[in-house]
């Protein structure tokens, strides 16, 4: 860092802050540690924390506890690419239905 | 069976049927080689009916602290709490004791069908939230006190991960994993889809007439109130609880049919689906999930996205 200027601190500090970040985001079990810039903690409530990216506006939230935590897309279920259709030619292969667990 | 189906096995695998069909000719052996590995695994990692399970060896030596555990466990308690999230709370992994409680502390060839009263209290269960997963090391921080039950999610986790594994051995082709009712397909379909039969449970046999879809990859699964039920006390119950009372809840659906991209995210959805009840049609909506909702009552209904039959 040369303290005589300022334009190099303000870069140290964003390099600094970009390095937490990506230390973060591996501690959280996230991927692609790049996209994480501009990343910020919005909220720590409870047991739940919310990070969101400001530069990609992806949001991940994650189960949080003391010193690491689980990363959950935020992504809801997800669905079939392709449409079923109702089978009205052939036999069926298989059967779903209840068993239990 | 459908012409492009090269072969299918069947036999037993977590308590339950296992029906594998592939596509290649000639690879049926090795991608049931890949499946018996998964499921194994599955069950030394998940399985609550075994004190030298992963899982039951965590619970038991835990110390209120963060314990290392296998990448698979990680992966199963990941898809549990993932579960838990996109559900809004109603899988929960939490429900251990709620679900000993209730009856059904083993394997379930082992427990009565009828039985002395039970004495319940209603209690919300401990909550996901109170898990600790850092999948990266990978280690769990399950506070004491907490018992996990992974049963939901597992079943249907290793129903998606054989598939994969069945695809890869196989070299090639489709194929099709169906782990007592919860089914997962992988690689390229039969022309006209994997077809299959919508029933009440897993163990029924393919009939003529009976309602059938053909889907062409994720996932389907379907949760049901009317099989693995028992009685205390001259009452019925069954193996889904509801995690905000710790029993099973109202009677509404009796089975509950779910498309999705994987076997997981339809598992997810169908026993999210018993426990939400009435709300169920609605919260399945919201999320675009095809689902098709028998009650109690025999009355069906179909959410977005199912597939409708034909009409005359």
């Amino acid at each position: 860092m040369n303290p005589s200027n300022p334009t190099s601190q303000v870069r140290d500090r964003a390099l600094r802050r970009q390095r937490r970040l990506r230390l973060a985001a591996v501690v959280l079990g996230t991927a692609t540690v790049g996209t994480f810039t501009g990343m910020s903690i919005v909220e720590r409530a409870g047991a739940t924390a919310a990070v969101t990216s400001t530069s990609t506006a992806s949001t991940t939230t994650v189960t949080a506890s003391s010193s690491a935590a689980t990363a959950t897309p935020a992504a809801g279920l997800s669905t079939p690419t392709a449409t079923a259709t109702p089978a009205t030619s052939s036999a069926a292969a298989t059967v779903t239905g209840g068993s239990g667990r | 069976v459908a012409a492009t189906v090269a072969d299918a096995g069947v036999g037993r695998a977590l308590g339950t049927s296992l029906h594998l069909m592939v596509t290649a000719p000639g690879r049926l052996a090795a991608a049931r080689d890949a499946v018996d590995e998964v499921v194994a695994g599955i069950d030394r990692t998940c399985s609550r009916f075994r004190d030298d399970s992963e899982i039951m060896q965590v619970q038991a030596r835990h110390s209120g602290g963060w314990m290392p555990i296998s990448a698979l466990l990680a992966t199963a308690m990941s898809a549990a709490l993932r579960g838990a999230h996109l559900s809004d709370g109603s899988v929960d992994p939490t429900v251990g004791t709620a679900v000993r409680a209730i009856g059904y502390d083993g394997d379930f060839a082992g427990v009565a069908a009828d039985g002395r009263p039970l004495t319940l209290t209603v209690r919300s269960v401990p909550g996901w939230q109170r898990i600790g997963l850092d999948t990266v090391t990978p280690a769990v921080m399950v506070p004491a006190g907490v018992e996990i039950d992974l049963g939901s999610t597992a079943k249907a986790l290793a129903a998606d991960l054989a598939a994969a594994a069945a695809l890869e051995a196989a070299g090639g082709g489709g194929v099709l994993v169906n782990l007592g009712g919860d089914i997962s397909v992988a690689g390229e379909p039969p022309a006209t889809g994997w077809v299959i039969q919508v029933s009440e449970a897993s163990d029924e046999a393919i009939t003529a007439g009976v309602e059938a879809i053909a889907v062409r990859d994720g996932g389907v699964a379907t949760s049901s109130t009317s099989v693995r039920r028992w009685r205390r006390g001259g009452v019925t119950l069954h193996h889904i609880v509801d995690p905000r009372t710790g029993l099973p809840p109202a009677a509404c659906w009796r089975t509950v049919t779910c498309l999705g991209g994987s076997c997981l995210d339809a598992n997810i959805a169908a026993t999210a689906a018993i426990v939400l009840g009435r709300d169920a049609p609605q919260w399945l909506e919201a999320r675009g999930v095809p689902a098709r909702l028998v009650g109690e009552d025999g009355r069906r209904v179909c959410t977005s996205g199912w597939p409708r039959r034909d009409r005359p």
